[in-house]
């Protein structure tokens, strides 16, 4: 009997932590008047951000709470496609940085003002020591060659794509991973042999992995575009969100130079 | 079973569980664009990723059963220590989430993995390929059928195996005349549930197989790949999924509910 009131007391215990952890949600998701009603607390802003670019934004982010101390800045890295559905399903996001223009106009009308914020273009990544030999574009029609790309609808899949078709080349493809990071991951561990993805993320694990250069160069040019959001209730966007937004087009250019990202 | 009034809150907080649950399904199938689900279920991608979800994960229950019930025997079998960490060691690839479970193939199984390296020197590379696939799911559902399979014959009556034995049947023919059919309701439910755990395997197959259609694209990852390019049709393959589901909790209800009753007092098995 004692041991059955036990369990009951943990069921109870569990049950308010989960009420409790719960609140931090409940209070992302409304974001408006609900959220007035606690006290003291800054409704964090939500940065919803391409996984390419998910590195330089800790950066950003941490400089930018620097200034706030009371604001907490919460990023979620995803493919831009994915990360631009959500928003159009009512994602609590604050801003979205986006690696094409594609997902940004697909955001369901919330993203109000997108600017380019940084440019990049398009590389061939190899795991250390380019154990394929890979030289050239034309390389990766090699049927034994062990190539992955980013799905087709994701930015780095359908850039990757167009490098492909400037190329004139026929590509043996492996594998569609669903977004730029775990493209990256596979070809860091050597389970793929090449992949296209961003020069800025390549540099920023050499040498684990490296890059060769697309030859015949390509036309294709990739454009970050950043822009805070309305709410999902379709107010305007917050304070918090416009100023991140400048901050990134300020102060910010220094971090995605050091990231390996161009100028817009 | 009893019908007796329930207490009030049981009502209230079983309806709304059930709710729960039931309130996704039932939006999904809402949402479902049913005039365009013909041309996306004759679509080649759709029809690919059936037919390869129809054979890997018939394939991992297959192998499943084929290394799932002599070890759910050995285990069942032993009582030590040894016993208890091989039962950890089963049940680990239910709790963990399936990405980690993937992240752990690729370091055994890939390329450069630890078992992989060699696999590779003999030619084999399990990931990006079909049979990168089955290993995932394998990895995930057998032990859904060893747990099933060993809890079964944990709980046999010992007694009639004594007697086959004394009667001077070896191991053996034991096992595969009195032990076998005395738990095939619950090995039944425990292929049940681990093919439906391999069908649904998302996780662990696109971190470790990769994503190509045709080649290791399941249903669960044109599903997830379609959210991206065309919501509409990974409605409809959604749809699809849920539909091959309930076939198979329907198909094998009744032999669900006789796996999961309490035993009833056993009968010595028919021989002859």
């Amino acid at each position: 009997m004692i041991r059955a009131q036990a369990d009951v007391r943990s069921v109870a215990a569990l049950v308010c932590i989960a009420a409790v952890s719960a609140i931090p949600l409940v209070g992302c998701a409304a974001d408006g008047p609900g959220l007035a009603s606690l006290p003291a607390a800054r409704a964090p802003l939500v940065v919803f951000v391409a996984a390419s670019v998910a590195v330089p934004f800790e950066e950003l982010a941490t400089g930018f709470e620097a200034g706030r101390p009371d604001l907490d800045v919460q990023l979620a890295p995803a493919s831009s496609a994915t990360l631009a559905q959500q928003i159009a399903e009512g994602a609590p996001a604050g801003v979205f940085a986006s690696a094409a223009a594609g997902p940004m106009g697909r955001t369901g009308g919330r993203a109000v003002d997108p600017r380019v914020f940084a440019t990049d273009d398009l590389v061939i990544a190899v795991p250390a020591g380019n154990p394929a030999a890979v030289a050239a574009t034309a390389d990766l029609a090699r049927r034994e060659l062990r190539l992955g790309l980013c799905a087709v609808g994701v930015p780095c899949g359908d850039y990757a794509r167009q490098v492909l078709a400037d190329a004139g080349v026929e590509a043996s493809v492996d594998t569609d991973e669903p977004d730029a990071a775990s493209l990256l991951a596979k070809v860091r561990s050597g389970d793929l042999d090449a992949a296209i993805l961003y020069r800025s993320q390549v540099a920023a694990v050499a040498p684990m992995v490296e890059a060769v250069e697309v030859d015949p160069p390509s036309a294709v040019l990739v454009e970050y575009l950043i822009s805070p959001l309305r709410t999902p209730d379709a107010s305007p966007p917050s304070v918090d969100a416009v100023a991140f937004v400048e901050y990134v087009l300020g102060p910010g250019a220094t971090v995605l130079a050091s990231a390996g990202l161009g100028a817009p | 079973m009893n019908t007796g009034a329930r207490p009030a809150p049981v009502v209230v907080l079983g309806l709304a569980g059930a709710g729960f649950l039931a309130l996704p399904v039932v939006a999904l199938l809402v949402r479902v664009p049913w005039s365009d689900a013909l041309d996306v279920l004759g679509a080649p991608a759709s029809r690919q990723a059936l037919g390869l979800s129809l054979a890997t994960s018939l394939a991992a229950a297959g192998l499943s059963v084929t290394f799932g019930v002599p070890l759910a025997w050995l285990l069942a079998g032993g009582d030590g220590r040894v016993a208890a960490f091989g039962r950890a060691v089963v049940l680990l690839p239910i709790v963990l989430p399936p990405v980690v479970g993937g992240v752990a193939l690729l370091a055994a199984l890939g390329r450069r993995g630890v078992a992989g390296s060699w696999l590779a020197q003999a030619g084999v590379v399990l990931p990006f390929s079909a049979a990168g696939v089955v290993a995932a799911q394998v990895f995930v559902a057998m032990p859904f059928l060893v747990v099933t399979v060993e809890a079964a014959l944990r709980s046999t009556d010992a007694r009639s195996s004594d007697a086959a034995a004394s009667l001077g049947a070896g191991g053996w023919r034991t096992f595969r005349q009195v032990t076998l059919p005395s738990v095939a309701p619950a090995l039944l439910a425990g292929v049940a549930l681990a093919w439906a755990r391999a069908l649904g395997e998302f996780g662990a197959t696109i971190t470790f197989a990769g994503n190509l259609q045709g080649r290791t694209q399941t249903l669960p990852l044109a599903v997830y790949l379609g959210t991206q390019t065309d919501p509409g049709a990974a409605l409809v393959l959604s749809a699809l999924l849920v539909a091959v589901s309930l076939v198979v909790l329907v198909v094998l209800r009744s032999r669900w509910v006789v796996a999961f009753r309490p035993t009833v007092p056993a009968r010595g098995p028919r021989t002859g």
